[in-house]
């Protein structure tokens, strides 16, 4: 007979009468549960269209562009060696309008690129507790106030922590928050309040914005938040039968006066014109647009739990200009439109893109210029970043006593203190809010 | 259900059954800390889906089921490496408040082969040895099938064997 059953009874009795829970177990829950909504408002269109899997550490140098580069996309794959499986074919007829086919290969090449460049470089976040020094452009909230450039701006209380933080013209401020959007004027008074609304996409001259909310509706606005024309969630038809109702997800950007946003999680991206209301459907999920070169990051896949690949599209033609597929998540043109920043997935939760990583391609040619260390090694850590610049890309560290600091950062990997390290909010939780929120602009 | 009656009805949920729930998430991880982040985390999720969690006939089942999916990220344990909990909501006393079979000696060296065990193994034994659950209530919590649940359960417990058996004296 087998002695060890009724001894691991035994063992857990005794060992789990020793624990006792002495405080508010709920309350802390709760809080923790509101934290990460907080966090996720600014990742709904990830967290709800991307699942990666890879192992850690991530080999993320591996991503590679599949591209014909510089210029205007035609069909490459280079006899690139694959390290991935082959897409799906749901993931190939995604994009069937598009003027070549996809070739979803990273290659697995540690040290030279493909086009003979250095491999990228690792950033290497200061741990140097002698700053601040400097400054970036990239605007930023810290303490409840706005940091945009010499600008200083007090926000409400209620809107000192917001998801989400960009600059509109006029020295207009608008704020995502759990509620909805707030548009507030250069002194912190509150313009206009958009309930509901969440996903928040600005022009590049910073005069329009649109926004999806809660209905599904996608909607136009001016700076001040008066709303100019809407596409009713209807429209999108992308419901799934008897599931999710047709709803706009996400709205991803404003080139001119034509609005593109995500239409449900079909993959597909609708071309809105705001002043005709004429539409016209886009093959693959729409990231984010560059007004000023015209072009778009398309996401292509990754909704069940493949890697996604991203494609560099011209907004006019449609044509693609490189790819690049891995266990990564693109996120935001640079200011200047140079680079692409995003993160890299460290395990195969969703969960892990919101807790980034920091990887940096050129908007060119796709090819990575600068990526984020083992991001479970020793010393401070990427935690996100904007980039204004590539000599000035503003990252928020993660530091041993689980505080953060704002540093920037070059495509060398340099980085300097240039806010200091404050605390988490809800410092006692992993989840707790990072204290410096990045404007999107 | 608004936000204040989920809010309170939670709350009675985790006042009424946190000890047991804490004991769980305690032998899941063997660690006071670890515990308490499975425990707030797991918790957290089950607040999102309370309304309808609330509803089913067993929400323990669903609980416990969300914290060992959560004992198996990968992604937390490495985050709780970087940042754990500041928070001190659980405790857990030295010498053992009640006395059962075990002399100490033997209690110490079980319990730590018992962190030895991977994973799944692990959640697997506590859920049949404690929770005193079937194995196919064992199998649904952990998504995968009786079989597996036994070979789970027999590898585990001859690792423990072996393990004891090699022990000193």
């Amino acid at each position: 007979m087998n002695t060890t059953d009724p001894r691991l009874k035994d063992l857990f009795a005794e060992r789990s009468q020793r624990v006792h829970v002495v405080g508010d177990l709920a309350e802390r829950a709760i809080a923790r549960d509101r934290a990460n909504r907080r966090r996720e408002v600014t990742t709904a269109v990830a967290v709800g269209a991307v699942a990666l899997a890879v192992a850690v550490p991530v080999g993320w140098n591996a991503t590679r562009p599949d591209s014909v580069r510089p210029g205007p996309a035609v069909s490459t794959s280079g006899g690139l060696t694959s390290t991935e499986p082959a897409p799906s074919p749901s993931q190939s007829t995604s994009q069937s309008t598009t003027t070549d086919q996809p070739t979803d290969r990273p290659t697995s090449i540690p040290t030279i690129t493909l086009s003979g460049a250095p491999a990228a470089a690792t950033l290497a976040p200061s741990d140097d507790p002698s700053g601040p020094a400097g400054d970036t452009a990239v605007a930023y909230v810290i303490d409840g106030e706005l940091h945009d450039g010499l600008s200083r701006i007090t926000l409400p209380d209620a809107l000192a922590r917001p998801a989400q933080v960009a600059r509109l013209a006029d020295r207009l401020v608008l704020l995502v928050t759990n509620d909805g959007v707030t548009v507030v004027d250069a002194s912190g008074a509150v313009l206009t309040d958009l309930p509901g609304g969440r996903a928040v996409a600005v022009s590049s001259d910073r005069t329009h914005f649109i926004l999806t909310g809660d209905t599904g509706d996608l909607t136009y606005h001016d700076a001040r938040g008066r709303q100019l024309a809407k596409l009713a969630a209807e429209t999108c038809e992308c419901g799934s039968g008897g599931g999710a109702p047709s709803a706009y997800q996400a709205a991803v950007g404003l080139v001119g006066t034509t609005a593109y946003a995500a239409k449900g999680y079909t993959g597909k991206t609708v071309a809105w014109d705001v002043v005709t209301g004429a539409t016209k459907d886009l093959p693959g999920q729409f990231r984010m647009v560059d007004s000023e070169r015209a072009v778009a990051v398309v996401q292509i896949g990754g909704a069940t739990g493949e890697n996604p690949c991203y494609d560099l599209r011209d907004l006019a033609t449609n044509a693609r200009r490189w790819r690049v597929c891995g266990p990564v998540l693109m996120q935001s043109f640079s200011l200047d439109g140079q680079y692409v920043v995003g993160t890299g997935a460290v395990d195969g939760l969703r969960s892990s893109v919101t807790y980034p990583t920091v990887l940096v391609w050129r908007t060119t040619d796709g090819e990575l210029l600068l990526e984020s260390g083992d991001p479970t090694g020793p010393g401070p850590w990427s935690v996100s970043a904007r980039a204004a610049t590539g000599q000035d890309i503003a990252v928020q560290v993660g530091h041993e006593d689980g505080t953060r600091s704002l540093q920037r950062c070059t495509l060398e990997g340099r980085c300097e203190v240039i806010a200091p390290a404050r605390p988490r909010w809800q410092s006692d939780i992993p989840e707790g809010d990072d204290p410096y929120i990045l404007a999107t602009n | 259900m608004d936000d204040a009656a989920r809010s309170a009805d939670f709350t009675a949920y985790v006042r009424a059954r946190e000890q047991a729930l804490a004991r769980l998430a305690y032998l899941l991880t063997g660690d006071r800390d670890a515990a308490e982040d499975l425990l707030q985390n797991a918790l957290a999720k089950c607040y999102r889906h309370w309304d309808r969690i609330r509803a089913v006939d067993q929400p323990d089942a669903y609980v416990r089921r969300v914290m060992v999916n959560e004992r198996n990220s990968r992604w937390r344990s490495l985050l709780r490496r970087r940042e754990s909990a500041g928070s001190h909501l659980l405790e857990v006393f030295d010498p053992p408040a009640t006395s059962v079979g075990l002399d100490p000696g033997e209690s110490l060296d079980l319990w730590r082969h018992v962190q030895t065990l991977p994973t799944q193994q692990r959640a697997v034994v506590v859920l049949r040895f404690y929770e005193d659950l079937t194995e196919a209530q064992t199998a649904a919590i952990l998504g995968c099938t009786v079989g597996t649940v036994k070979s789970h359960t027999s590898r585990a417990l001859a690792a423990m064997r072996l393990k004891m058996s090699e022990a000193p004296a």
